[in-house]
Order: structure tokens, then C-alpha cells, then sequence
């Protein structure tokens, strides 16, 4: 397998043409802060060639006559025009000015690489200051709320912020905070992900069409990039909330040449609802809070030498105490107790950008992940001072984690205009505890119930190229090999690449896409809440890797005043998932993992329409999904295909900013989704007697398929405005947002219930948020 | 400021609370429901019963108009009749004595029903599996109560195909005892209990009879360790019977024990019970049966 990476390697090393070339190289930043640009467009005005500038900003440009004429251009920025004529390799660092309310409506021509150029198909950029710009959930703005507005990303149940991409699983996003993976992307049971909009400079959504960079995971990445800090003046922003408020400060060390960025937030329900919840409870003290924390270093050592070191740490608690003691008859009754839930992520990363030379650029990661889950309860009951003294005291332990150690090691190289080559290597170990069990009382410990902890390495190498054929027609074209060595079993897989862009003409392409990948962990998950109960396991000798391969096929077309549309159809089939067998619960924790679970297939195909309008006084996008998406495991629906649980046959949003001035902002989202598909008994009938086999008499709950029963169909509108206003110390926003703004009463779940007046039972809905006024109060100085 | 804040708390309090409504069900049309095990060499039994929607009252009542008909091999075939109870005269269930199951015959089963669509099921009735032998020791696990536990090594060869069975043991003894004339007569079902964990399912705990597959020994000698408490000190008879069993009906079991112990747990995932009743629900299963009997002194 390996020897055959190498040829494809030197096959596809191969079919670059080397010609006498001029390079032109740096770096592209916006002028007002220095923060890097990324996804910037470079453009030859002469060949009408051109590249854009990858994760640090960085772009390399070569062609093959001395007189120069570039174009560089970004999304709210003024682009720039450079002619000049050159006679050697030459490096050309840029700035651009960001557009001001009213330029932004006139200059159409600013905008990133335009959707029909790019042979990459099945991703979106959403720019920041847009997912900021649009309705929150109790005023906390979420990307990945956000992200499930796209078409081919379906949410999961009500209020939560897992991402179902293409028919996949949560557990198939790679989501990379800084080129690092995180696993748990949750606060407060998923209702929050812990991406604080603040600290994040760019987010991108790759759906298909995965380049070769990208392995580890089968349905979606999403890449997310912190803000580097400020390299010119010290700035801050931050919001006041009803649960949370946050704050971020960003500023040079040294001007031009070293900047921070600290960010932060916490919720603080516990604290406002502590007098309420104290009356309520006795006199218990009890509550939940997280908080989360983003920090990031940026130096730059000289031109062609730049250091990062990227901080994520974030909690989720919940804690409940009581301490209780009461005397009768000269006896002192004492009864103690403690309740913990709490989980979190620590994730790091030291970056260095090396450019080598002109045309090579280098970038090399060393990281460290830790996810922790903790679930504890503590009783300490005792009798003093009577006859005889008693003491009995309990606790039950419950954790679980993961632990990552990763190097990794990009290249770009570009060695003409023609061919834009990327290759690199990683390695992470990882060290899984999927979930241990301790329980101590005052005559016995129980230890180590449920799995130990596992040690794994995952490596991974690629090679991908975008080659331009010719002006017309485009491929990338790449392969990714990855391996996983676990319980001296030794997984691997070549996963080759495809995609390309046809240009029909100056405005529209076709595009098509073949991918294939592996994915070496599962997630064990039975609520889709995306609660921290679930469990990250590595693959194992007895469950094997998730794999695999997708093809999709696009039509797309840039209109004038910045809209965009295309449409796009995929197909994907699956195999290696893991779906708890029936009869299966997460409260068997004396159970191995491996016994609880079946292995089989899954597939998805659909039809995603996407219309978005990026500049202007109004922007905003139209996704209209139609899909399929099902799962067949042989002890599960008796080998039968069944409806995934988040299979949504109609899947509509539609997001709206518009400004209608300088001061007021709107901004509206509504969304359309099918029903989830969940298992619902329809029918009971008689059962056999056999009581010799443990049979009692009585009924059977008679289910069609597994998720035969669909809710009922999801809709919702958020509404949202912000006042704006310059003050002497900067700016401050007043935010009013409405989440589900015709009190909606969408279903969060369902349960057979019984009606007490007419004597029947009955099928309920449980709803979580009706409609839910929120305000927040921003600033930024 | 302060104001706004407290005004948003509160209304947050107000409307961040769960709230249910009650939804509408589609309509479920009854369907017949059909129950049975055809056992080779005893006579036939069909229960027959009507299916309802899943908000009705679990309350069953045996259907007392169907026409039940057995045919055999899809040449013979038999009407049974309705039976009814001793006492009360209720109706509990279809038969006949006419009819003698046959093992390796292939028997399909028609009810119906006015205004029912018909239900039917096919199954083939398994050729019995002689009891090569079977080992019985019995040892003393609590030395203070002299209690005892019998361990059983059952072995038999198993045939080529994918093949199931039901293993139960019965014993009956006699004892004289001063205050009665005639003996008093100790018998009883022995709750099994298998030594390989495969076969043990926890939500079959508690059966006196162990249900297992063929998958560790498909055609060849197998060797099934398992243990129960037989009466200590006296002279049992000691029946193994290895009963044969329908995949059939392997399937319904193991499904529905599984639905039955996960009805109180809301984190389980549901368990679909497997029937065979084509335009119905329920069960034809089919067995056919080899006893092995023993003389056993309960003594160490």
C-alpha cells in the first residue's frame, strides 16, 4: 500500500511541466489589524491565471513574462491593483483596506474566488462578521448553529448544535480549531458549541469534494481559524448576555511583529438563579456554568519565519451539594452528599510557517488535545452519639476521555501557475479511556468496571495537486494514506481523490467530485443530543474502520451585484458504522463497548440548491436540500434498510441580513425540516406463553422499522436587530433577538403518556423553547 | 440596563420550561394475530387473536370465528376446530387431534377472518437431535447449609445446516415420610444456567430453559456445559430434552425476552420483535424433541 502512495506520488509529481518562470510570493493582510486574509484571490490580469492565499495568508504566483499585473481582492475589503514590471523572483507582501458601510454596496468587483472558479466543489466560506451578523439562541451567536443552515447539513433535535453532513454522523466532522481536531464541540448539553465567534477569524464547511489535506473523518471538515490579535493597536470587543458574557482583548507586544489575542465567556445562570434554586431546593446548592477561554501568540521572527501558539480550554459543570444534619433523641444524624458532572477540552498547538524559498512554503504543527468527562456522586451518611455509632459512606466514579499528542507537517509548493502542489505528514497518539467505572464504599471498592484505556497511533501522508489544464478546465487531484495501529492490528487505506471545474463560460462550470476515506474512531451515541455521555472509541481488533466513498456533480453560476448560485447532487455510500444493537443502553456500563454495538452500512443521496448573495445593503443565502439517507445493520431491523434517525427528506433555510442603515441591522432566518425519524411502537398483540423460556403472558410492541415514526415537521423563524452606535470610546450594539418567532412547538421528543380524565393513553410531544425574546449589549473599542 | 435584564430573566424563566402537547397517532387497522409452536408428535394448538393500536388497552381477547387451516407438505389438508375452556366456556384456542406433526414436513398456516385481511405463515419442522450422553455431578457450593449445585455436560452431534435447539431438565422423585401413606412426590423444572457466557443472555435469566444456537459447533459434537439444583439426597429421574427449535422461533424469543427486560429503561434502544404472520402478527414456530432419561442420587 505504502509503495503504491509513492508511485501515485511521483506520478502526480510528474505531470508538472517546468518552464523557465518570474515568482511572485508574500503574504496578504488587512491593513487595519495585520490579521492574515485567508482564501484571498490573486490575479493575473494579463492571463487571466490566478491562486488565492492558503491558511496563513500566504500566496505564491508564477509566470512566464516580466510584465506584472495582479489583482488582489477579499470579501469587505478595497482590492488592489499592482503593475509593475520584474526580472526576478520577486516577494510582494500586501494590504488591503477594509470597505466601509458604503463602499461594500458600490464595489462589486471585491469578493473572494468566485463559486464557479474553483475546481474544489462541496465548500462553503462563511465569513465571520456574517455568522455574527444573524439571530442567536438567547443571544449567544454559534458557527456551527450557523453551519447547519447550509444545505446538505442538517441539525440534530431542537436548540442542539451537532451537525448531521451529507447522512453522516456527528462523529464524521472533522471540526480543526486551528488545524488541531477537537472531539467534544459542546457546552450545555449541546445547545452552545464552544466556538466563541470573538476569537475566530475564518470557517469553512467542506461537505465533498475533500482535498487530499483532509483525511480522518468520512462526511465533513470544518476548518476553523482563531484571529491571530491585532498587529497594529490594542482592541477589544465583547457582549453582555442574559446566560453569558464574553471578552476579548487583542493587541500587540511588539507593533508589527509579535500580537496576543485572549478571549473569553461564561455563563452565569448558577449565580442569578442561585437565591431561587436555594428556596427551592432546601437549601441545596446546586447549579450549572461553563466558561471557555481562547488565547493565541503570534510572532514574526523575520520574512520568512512566523510562530503561533493557539490556547483552547473550556469547562461544562454541573454540581449539586447538600449537607444536612439533624438531632433526635440525643443522636446527630448526619447526611452529606455531592453530585458532579463536568467536561471539558484542552486543546494547543505551537505553529511554525517556514517559507523555504519563493515557490515552497512550510508549515509544522505539535499539538495537544485532552477531552474529559466526569460523572460522580458522593454520599456520606453517619449516627453519632446514641448506642452505637454508624458511618456509611459511597462513591461512584464515572469517566471517560481522550488524549491526542500530534506532529504534523504541511507544504505548499507551487511551482508554476499551472499546478499548485500540497503535501505533508502527521502522527497522533492517541490514548483513549472509553469509559471507567469506580465505585468505593466504607467495606468495598469496586474498580476498572467497563473498558481500559487504549493506546493508539494514527499516521497519515498526502499529496495533492490543483492542475490547470487549461483555461478552462481544472482538476484537483490527490491521494491521502492513513493508518492506524491498535491492538497490534494494523489498519490502512489510499483513499485517491478527484475532483475538477469545467468552465461553460466566464460566468459558470460544471463540476464533479470522487472521493474515498477512512475514518479510525467511532462515537457511541444513543440520544443524539450530543451529551457528554457519548464515547469516543478508537477503532479496535474486533471494530473495524469507518470507510467511505462519495461522488457529486454541481452546476455552478456567479450573477451580478454578488450572487451566487449552484446546485448540486451527491451520492454516498458507507460502510464500518456503529449503531448500538437493540435492547442496547448507555446504562450498561459494566458492558465492553464492543459487545453493545453492530457494524454495518449506511447511504445518503440528494439534491442541494444553493442561492447566496454575499455583497450589498442585503445578503443572505437560500439552501433547499432533498435527500436520503438510510442505514442497514444485519441484528438491527432484521438486515433491512431503515431511515437514518436524522434522514430529512426537505430541508429549507433561509438567512437575511440586511442594513438598513448605518445604524439599524436586521437580520431573519427561517427553517423547514422534514420530521427526525424515531422508533415508535404502532401496534400491540398478543404475546406468546412460555413462561420455561421466561416468557410471561402479556403483549408485544409491535415497531414497523427501526425510526418507522416521523415528528412532526420542524419550522421556525428567528428574527434579530441590532442598533449600532459610534461612541466616544468606540462602538457599542444593542442586539434584540427573537428565536422561533411564531411560537412554534417544535418536537424535542415523544412518549406515550396517559390522558387521567378520559382514561386513554395518549402520544405527547415534549417542546423546549417556544418563542425566547433575548438582548444582548455589544461592544468594541 | 437593570431593568431590561430582569424583565429578560424573567421572561426566559417563563418560557424556557417544557411544555407537551398530545399528538395524533395514524389509524392502525387491526390485524389477526397467530400464535403457534408445532411440536412434533403433540397435538396442534393455534391461538388466534386481534391486534390493536398502541394507545388501546393491552386486553386480548381469543378470536372465536376464524377459520383456521393447517395444510402439510402443501398437499394435506386440515381444518381445526375451536376450543374452548372447561369452565367458562371462553374460547382459547384452534386444534385438532387428527393431525400428527411431522419432522423435516414443511406445514403453512391460513386464518382468516371476515373484514381481516388473512394471515398465513410457513414453517418446516426440524428433524429431532438424538442426546449422545449426559454427565450430571453434583457438588456442595455452600458447606454450612449442605446446599448443592448439579453441574450437566449434555453432548449430542450436531447436523450440518444452521440448526437451534431448547435445552430443559425435569426431574421427579419420591420420598416416604411418616405422615402420609403414599409418597410424596418432589418434581420440578430445573432453572438452567450455561457455563459459556454466549449462552447466557441476561434477559433470559430467570428462564428454566436455555435457548441456544449453533454457531460455536455447527456440525459437529457439541458439548454444552450448564448447571441447576436438583432436590439433594433422593433418587431422581432426571429428563434432558433437546428440543429442536425453528430459527423461527429461536428469533421470537430471544427478541421478545429482550423487549420485555428493556420496557423500563428510557435509554435502551427499542427492540423490534420478529414475527413470521404474513398480513398479521405473532409466531409459527415448529420443534420436534429427544428426551434422555437418568437415574441421580443428589449426594457428593
Amino acid at each position: 500500500m505504502l509503495r503504491l502512495f509513492l508511485i501515485s506520488c511521483f506520478i502526480l509529481s510528474a505531470s508538472i511541466s517546468y518552464s523557465q518562470n518570474i515568482t511572485i510570493s508574500g503574504t496578504v493582510k488587512s491593513s487595519e489589524n495585520g490579521e492574515v486574509l485567508i482564501g484571498a484571490t490573486v490575479q493575473d490580469n494579463i492571463s487571466r491565471r490566478g491562486t488565492v492565499t492558503n491558511q496563513f495568508g500566504y500566496y505564491s504566483f508564477s509566470k512566464d513574462t516580466s510584465i506584472t499585473s495582479l489583482s488582489f481582492s477579499y470579501v469587505g475589503f478595497q482590492p488592489e491593483k499592482v503593475e509593475f514590471n520584474i526580472l526576478k523572483d520577486t516577494v510582494l507582501h500586501i494590504q488591503l483596506e477594509p470597505l466601509n458601510e458604503l463602499d461594500e454596496v458600490i464595489v462589486e468587483s471585491s469578493r473572494s474566488e468566485p463559486i464557479h472558479e474553483s475546481a474544489q466543489m462541496g465548500n462553503i466560506n462563511v465569513p465571520i462578521r456574517q455568522i455574527k451578523s444573524m439571530p442567536a439562541l438567547m443571544g449567544e451567536v454559534d458557527v456551527l448553529k450557523v453551519l447547519q443552515l447550509l444545505p446538505g447539513v442538517q441539525s440534530g433535535v431542537e436548540g442542539a448544535s451537532g451537525l448531521y453532513v451529507r447522512g453522516g454522523s456527528p462523529d464524521q466532522n472533522l471540526i480543526l480549531l486551528d488545524g488541531v481536531p477537537v472531539y467534544n464541540v459542546s457546552h450545555l448539553f449541546g445547545f452552545f458549541s464552544l466556538f466563541n465567534a470573538d476569537a475566530l477569524n475564518n470557517v469553512e464547511l467542506v461537505k465533498g469534494g475533500f482535498p487530499a489535506r483532509y483525511g480522518g473523518r468520512l462526511s465533513s471538515v470544518i476548518d476553523i481559524n482563531m484571529k491571530e490579535g491585532n498587529m497594529k493597536e490594542f482592541h477589544g470587543e465583547g457582549g453582555i448576555g442574559l446566560v453569558a458574557s464574553r471578552l476579548t482583548l487583542e493587541g500587540p507586544i511588539i507593533k508589527d511583529r509579535t500580537s496576543f489575542l485572549i478571549s473569553g465567556r461564561r455563563t452565569y445562570i448558577d449565580y442569578l438563579a442561585k437565591p431561587l434554586i436555594s428556596n427551592y431546593s432546601d437549601g441545596d446548592n446546586l447549579g450549572y456554568y461553563f466558561y471557555d477561554v481562547n488565547a493565541k501568540l503570534n510572532h514574526i521572527v523575520n520574512d520568512k519565519n512566523r510562530i503561533f501558539f493557539s490556547l483552547y480550554a473550556g469547562d461544562d459543570v454541573g454540581y449539586s451539594k447538600s449537607d444536612r444534619s439533624h438531632v433526635i433523641n440525643g443522636e446527630t444524624f448526619t447526611d452529606k452528599s455531592e453530585f458532579g458532572l463536568s467536561w471539558g477540552n484542552l486543546i494547543s498547538a505551537l505553529r511554525w510557517n517556514h517559507v523555504f524559498s519563493n515557490k515552497l512554503f512550510g508549515n509544522f504543527t505539535a499539538s495537544y488535545t485532552k477531552y474529559n468527562f466526569r460523572l460522580f456522586n458522593e454520599n456520606d451518611h453517619s449516627r453519632v452519639g446514641g448506642e452505637e455509632d454508624f458511618e456509611d459512606y459511597y462513591l461512584a466514579d464515572y469517566r471517560s476521555g481522550i488524549r491526542d499528542y500530534a506532529l504534523k507537517a504541511d507544504f505548499d509548493y507551487i511551482p508554476n501557475s499551472n499546478n499548485y502542489i500540497r503535501f505533508g505528514l502527521s502522527n497522533i497518539f492517541h490514548q483513549f479511556s472509553p469509559g471507567v467505572f469506580a465505585g468505593i464504599s466504607k467495606t468495598d471498592t469496586l474498580q476498572n468496571l467497563g473498558a481500559n484505556q487504549m493506546d493508539s497511533q494514527e499516521y497519515a501522508a498526502y499529496i495533492e495537486n490543483d492542475i490547470a489544464v487549461t483555461n478552462t478546465l481544472k482538476f484537483n487531484v490527490g491521494l491521502h494514506y492513513s493508518g492506524f495501529l491498535v491492538d497490534n492490528q494494523h489498519y490502512n487505506y489510499l483513499q485517491p481523490r478527484l475532483s475538477g471545474r469545467y468552465m461553460l463560460d466566464e460566468k459558470s462550470s460544471i463540476k464533479f467530485s470522487f472521493v474515498t476515506m477512512a475514518q479510525y474512531v467511532h462515537l457511541l451515541t444513543n440520544a443524539g443530543l450530543g451529551l457528554p455521555t457519548d464515547l469516543w472509541v478508537p477503532v479496535t481488533s474486533n471494530i473495524g474502520p469507518q470507510r467511505s466513498w462519495q461522488g457529486s456533480l454541481g452546476y455552478f453560476k456567479s450573477l451580478t451585484h454578488g450572487l451566487e448560485w449552484s446546485v448540486e447532487g451527491y451520492y454516498k455510500d458507507m460502510n464500518g458504522l456503529i449503531e448500538y444493537q437493540d435492547g442496547a443502553s448507555f446504562l450498561h456500563i459494566n458492558k465492553n463497548w464492543e459487545d453493545l454495538v453492530e457494524v454495518g452500512r449506511g447511504r445518503s443521496y440528494g439534491l442541494e440548491m444553493f442561492v447566496q448573495k454575499k455583497l450589498g445593503k442585503t445578503t443572505g443565502w437560500l439552501g433547499y436540500t432533498l435527500s436520503k439517507t438510510e442505514r442497514k445493520f444485519e441484528n438491527i431491523n432484521f438486515n433491512r434498510w431503515f431511515p437514518f434517525r436524522y434522514d430529512r427528506t426537505h430541508d429549507v433555510s433561509l438567512t437575511v441580513s440586511h442594513k438598513l442603515s448605518s445604524k439599524i441591522h436586521l437580520s431573519g432566518t427561517w427553517v423547514y425540516g422534514t420530521g427526525n425519524a424515531i422508533s415508535f411502537p404502532s401496534t400491540i398483540y398478543q404475546s406468546t406463553n412460555n413462561p420455561e423460556v421466561g416468557i410471561a403472558p402479556g403483549h408485544v410492541e409491535h415497531y414497523e422499522s427501526r425510526n418507522n415514526f416521523r415528528v412532526r415537521d420542524y419550522h421556525r423563524l428567528d428574527l434579530g436587530v441590532s442598533f449600532v452606535k459610534d461612541t466616544r470610546w468606540g462602538v457599542r450594539t444593542w442586539n434584540v433577538s427573537v428565536y422561533n418567532a411564531y411560537n412554534r412547538m417544535n418536537p424535542f421528543f415523544v412518549d406515550i403518556g396517559f390522558n387521567q380524565q378520559a382514561g386513554t393513553k395518549m402520544m405527547e410531544q415534549y417542546s423546549l423553547f417556544p418563542i425566547l425574546p433575548s438582548v444582548m449589549y455589544g461592544f468594541k473599542f | 440596563m437593570k431593568k431590561i435584564i430582569t424583565f429578560a430573566i424573567i421572561l426566559l424563566c417563563l418560557f424556557s420550561c417544557q411544555r407537551f402537547f398530545e399528538m395524533e397517532l395514524p389509524d392502525k387497522e387491526p390485524r389477526l394475530v397467530v400464535n403457534a409452536d408445532l411440536r412434533a408428535g403433540e397435538p396442534v394448538e393455534v391461538f388466534v387473536s386481534q391486534s390493536k393500536h398502541v394507545m388501546e388497552v393491552a386486553d386480548f381477547q381469543a378470536v372465536d370465528d376464524a377459520k383456521v387451516e393447517l395444510i402439510e407438505d402443501g398437499v394435506r389438508s386440515y381444518e381445526l376446530s375451536l376450543i374452548r375452556g372447561e369452565e367458562n366456556n371462553d374460547p382459547i384456542s384452534y386444534g385438532s387431534d387428527n393431525i400428527e406433526i411431522k419432522p423435516g414436513s414443511e406445514y403453512q398456516l391460513i386464518v382468516s377472518k371476515p373484514g381481516l385481511p388473512t394471515a398465513s405463515a410457513t414453517v418446516r419442522v426440524p428433524f429431532p437431535v438424538e442426546i449422545d450422553n449426559v454427565n450430571l455431578t453434583t457438588r456442595i457450593i455452600d458447606p454450612s447449609t449442605r446446599a448443592t449445585i448439579t453441574d450437566f455436560i449434555l453432548e449430542f452431534e450436531d447436523p450440518l445446516e444452521e440448526n437451534f435447539y431448547e435445552i430443559s431438565v425435569y426431574y421427579r422423585g419420591e420420598m416416604d415420610v411418616s405422615w402420609r401413606d403414599d409418597p410424596m412426590v418432589f418434581e420440578e423444572l430445573v432453572e438452567l444456567e450455561a457455563k459459556n457466557p454466549v449462552y447466557q443472555k441476561e434477559y433470559l435469566i430467570g428462564s428454566t430453559n436455555l435457548i441456544i444456537d449453533d454457531v460455536l459447533f455447527n456440525g459437529r459434537k457439541a458439548q454444552i456445559d450448564f448447571s441447576g439444583v436438583l432436590m439433594p439426597e433422593l433418587e431422581l429421574e432426571v429428563t434432558i430434552t433437546l428440543r429442536s427449535i425453528s430459527k423461527e422461533y429461536y428469533d421470537y424469543v430471544h427478541t421478545l425476552a429482550l423487549q420485555r427486560f428493556n420496557s423500563q429503561d428510557p435509554f435502551s434502544q427499542p427492540v423490534q420483535v420478529y414475527d413470521n404472520i404474513v398480513d398479521g402478527y405473532g409466531i409459527l414456530g415448529a420443534s420436534a424433541s429427544k428426551k434422555y432419561v437418568l437415574t441421580h442420587f443428589g449426594e457428593t
